[in-house]
């Protein structure tokens, strides 16, 4: 039997005197493609940015991959991490944010090249063919020797895209990412979704208000609300027949705004 | 020991006479050179322009020098503290104008255009509208100019201003003690500039407040 | 009174010679400035509490009291703890120590520029804090900071006839000596605020080029 890729154990989290993880566990196995919907503010972008490791978490453990994320192992007990087991521990792990959140002063290329260069070592010939691959990938290769301030929305979205990808994690985390796009340019980073979906077998959590696509990107969908998950089951399930009130009151609300299933 | 402490006390008092003196007149120059730096009329914004740069560019020291040398040999006879009214107000008024000059830019056009529509007139505008929001983006850096302008209070000293430095310097030659008459008036400058900086925190807190505060129902 | 313009022939090679002085002061004092600047930013900035509160203190002080009493403390004062420093010594750590308080806060908005997002890349793209500050964060930092490091070396280059008051030969010193010997204070102080203005004028036109520059690239 395969072992979760990430296993999530009773995790809480605050900010200040705000509870916004609850005792919290997940777990996903390799190749699981999860969406995590909710209403904002009920935790699930925490939840992918402690995975990051931007975040601390003040309760539980979690397990990448068979290793500790937030803490490591010191005379047989466990401590939380130092920064060397959190770089290590990145590595497996790769992420894309709602403001994209490119390098400006970084050619689109050397967005891409810079961390494998860096982190990795890898050669620069090597890492431009790489980086030249994920941008052919996303649409984009003529834009390799431009700047982030020339490119729209989606195509910055798409370069943080291959950014992520150039890193070769093993889990990858979508923050709404087309949250801060215009409505016409949703579509064009969703295809890239869509394409490494049906491409690769990479593990992902999606966090999203895009229902329709979540329904059809995701294996499992979690409803979140007040840091914990209050239904959660296949696509079909929750987007036809929410069990919980407070499902249904957020999917009519969604629904109700525009989104299409 | 006494009778320095007194001399330094009397330094006291000339320097924040000193202080109130120039901060007084800056503060007008500021707003006539500021609001003339924007005027529809060339020759007053010229005029203006020509008054801020050159005392931006001459250095207050020269300044200060020209104006209680110089000016004597054109027949107007200056005292020290008048000539250090003169150059410390104009000089720093020239740095608040361009603090005036920069506050009103940053209001809106929105605004301007919501007078024009109630038909206020240029001053009204100014003195009911633009001026009151205007304060509160003037205000932190007055209080860096008022702090900075408290500072060079000190270079009257070289005209015989007998100010807090001026005072220092005498003890010194007296006693010929250093360390002690220069440690007592740098604290006494740090706890003016600290009260003058809290001072401007207030008002800002103030007027801030106003600004975002609901407005209260009768 | 009369322009003398023998007088102000005669005495132009010394004010050349102390022109060199004051550039030679202001230059040096820019290059103290912003290494200790930069000290006092990151210390202000450390994790351990007391380190970034005592530096914060320290610059705070040497912010609210005037640089000519601490010109006096560097000339007078450290001599008798056996640190003699030659005049323009004195005068180029003053000016270089003063300022560097207020470069601190330069090299700070400059940092706190750089949004929360850009830290986070870094960090998701595994950059470690070394790497996201050499290819991440100064990179971008830097731009922004150029004209307002530009202005503080103006305004350092306006404050160096203080460094007469501790005897050092620039191109006030020499002014007033001049002055002093002959009483004839008009030509020597004008055309010190002449060179001041000229040099202030070409500077804040480059700093305007170099602010448009800096707009363009970002």
């Amino acid at each position: 039997m395969t072992k979760p890729i990430i296993r999530i154990k009773n995790i809480s989290k605050s900010f200040g005197a705000v509870r916004v993880l609850d005792g919290l566990s997940i777990d996903v196995m390799p190749k699981e493609r999860l969406a995590l919907i909710g209403p904002s503010g009920s935790g699930k972008t925490t939840i992918l940015r402690i995975l990051m490791t931007l975040e601390r978490i003040n309760d539980g453990h979690i397990e990448i991959d068979g290793e500790q994320l937030c803490h490591m192992e010191r005379a047989g007990q466990l401590v939380p991490a130092d920064e060397k087991h959190l770089a290590n521990a990145r590595q497996k792990i790769g992420m894309v944010f709602q403001h994209f959140n490119l390098f400006p002063h970084k050619s689109v290329i050397d967005n891409i090249t810079l961390a494998p260069i860096l982190t990795k070592g890898v050669a620069k010939p090597i890492a431009e063919k790489r980086a030249m691959e994920l941008l052919d990938m996303v649409g984009l290769a003529d834009k390799a020797k431009g700047m982030p301030v020339e490119l729209s929305g989606g195509q910055k979205q798409r370069v943080a895209i291959a950014r992520a990808l150039a890193l070769q994690p093993k889990v990858m985390l979508f923050d709404e990412v087309t949250s801060a796009l215009d409505p016409e340019l949703v579509e064009e980073v969703l295809s890239v979704l869509w394409q490494l979906s049906t491409e690769t077998d990479m593990t992902m959590l999606l966090v999203t208000h895009e229902m329709g696509f979540a329904h059809d990107f995701a294996h499992r969908v979690l409803f979140f609300d007040r840091g914990k998950i209050v239904e959660e089951g296949k696509p079909g399930d929750i987007f036809r027949q929410p069990k919980h009130e407070r499902t249904q009151a957020f999917l009519k609300k969604i629904l109700a705004a525009g989104h299409r299933i | 020991m006494v009778e320095s402490l007194s001399l330094i006390l009397r330094g006291l008092q000339t320097t924040v006479s000193l202080t109130i003196f120039s901060l007084t007149l800056a503060l007008v120059v500021s707003f006539l050179a500021g609001l003339g730096r924007l005027s529809k009329n060339s020759a007053v914004r010229a005029a203006a322009i020509a008054y801020i740069e050159f005392f931006r560019g001459t250095s207050l020291f020269v300044q200060l020098f020209w104006a209680f040398y110089v000016l004597p040999f054109m027949g107007v006879e200056l005292s020290p503290m008048q000539a250090a009214v003169l150059a410390l107000g104009f000089n720093y008024g020239a740095y608040g104008a361009e603090v005036v000059r920069a506050s009103i830019n940053a209001i809106g056009r929105d605004q301007w255009e919501g007078c024009v529509a109630l038909n206020l007139n240029y001053f009204q505008r100014l003195r009911h509208v633009i001026i009151p929001q205007a304060i509160v983006i003037m205000l932190p850096p007055f209080g860096n100019l008022a702090v900075t302008l408290l500072k060079s209070t000190a270079i009257a000293s070289l005209i015989a201003l007998p100010d807090l430095t001026y005072q220092a310097q005498l003890v010194r030659n007296q006693t010929g003690q250093t360390l002690l008459p220069f440690a007592i008036i740098m604290i006494i400058y740090f706890a003016i500039s600290t009260f003058l900086k809290s001072g401007i925190q207030l008002a800002e807190r103030r007027l801030g407040a106003d600004r975002t505060q609901p407005a209260r129902s009768a | 009174m009369e322009w003398n313009w023998a007088f102000a022939f005669a005495i132009l090679p010394r004010l050349l010679e102390g022109a060199k002085i004051t550039i030679v002061a202001t230059f040096l004092g820019f290059l103290i400035a912003i290494v200790i600047g930069l000290a006092i930013a990151l210390g202000r900035r450390s994790q351990q509490a007391w380190i970034a509160r005592s530096v914060g203190l320290c610059a705070d002080f040497i912010r609210g009291t005037p640089l000519l009493v601490q010109l006096y403390v560097l000339f007078f004062v450290l001599p008798n703890i056996g640190i003699v420093l030659s005049p323009l010594t004195a005068g180029v750590i003053g000016l270089g120590l003063h300022n560097a308080t207020y470069i601190a806060e330069v090299y700070r908005a400059g940092i706190e520029s750089i949004s929360r997002g850009q830290w986070e890349a870094s960090k998701a793209c595994n950059l470690s804090i070394g790497q996201t500050w050499r290819h991440i964060i100064i990179p971008q930092a830097i731009p922004p900071m150029v004209p307002a490091l530009a202005n503080y070396l103006i305004a350092m280059f306006k404050e160096t006839p203080l460094l007469s008051a501790i005897t050092v030969y620039e191109i006030m010193g020499e002014a007033l000596g001049a002055a002093s010997r002959t009483y004839q204070y008009l030509e020597p102080v004008t055309m010190v605020g002449g060179f001041f203005l000229i040099i202030s004028l070409v500077c804040a036109y480059l700093a305007r080029v170099l602010e448009e520059r800096v707009r363009i690239y970002q």
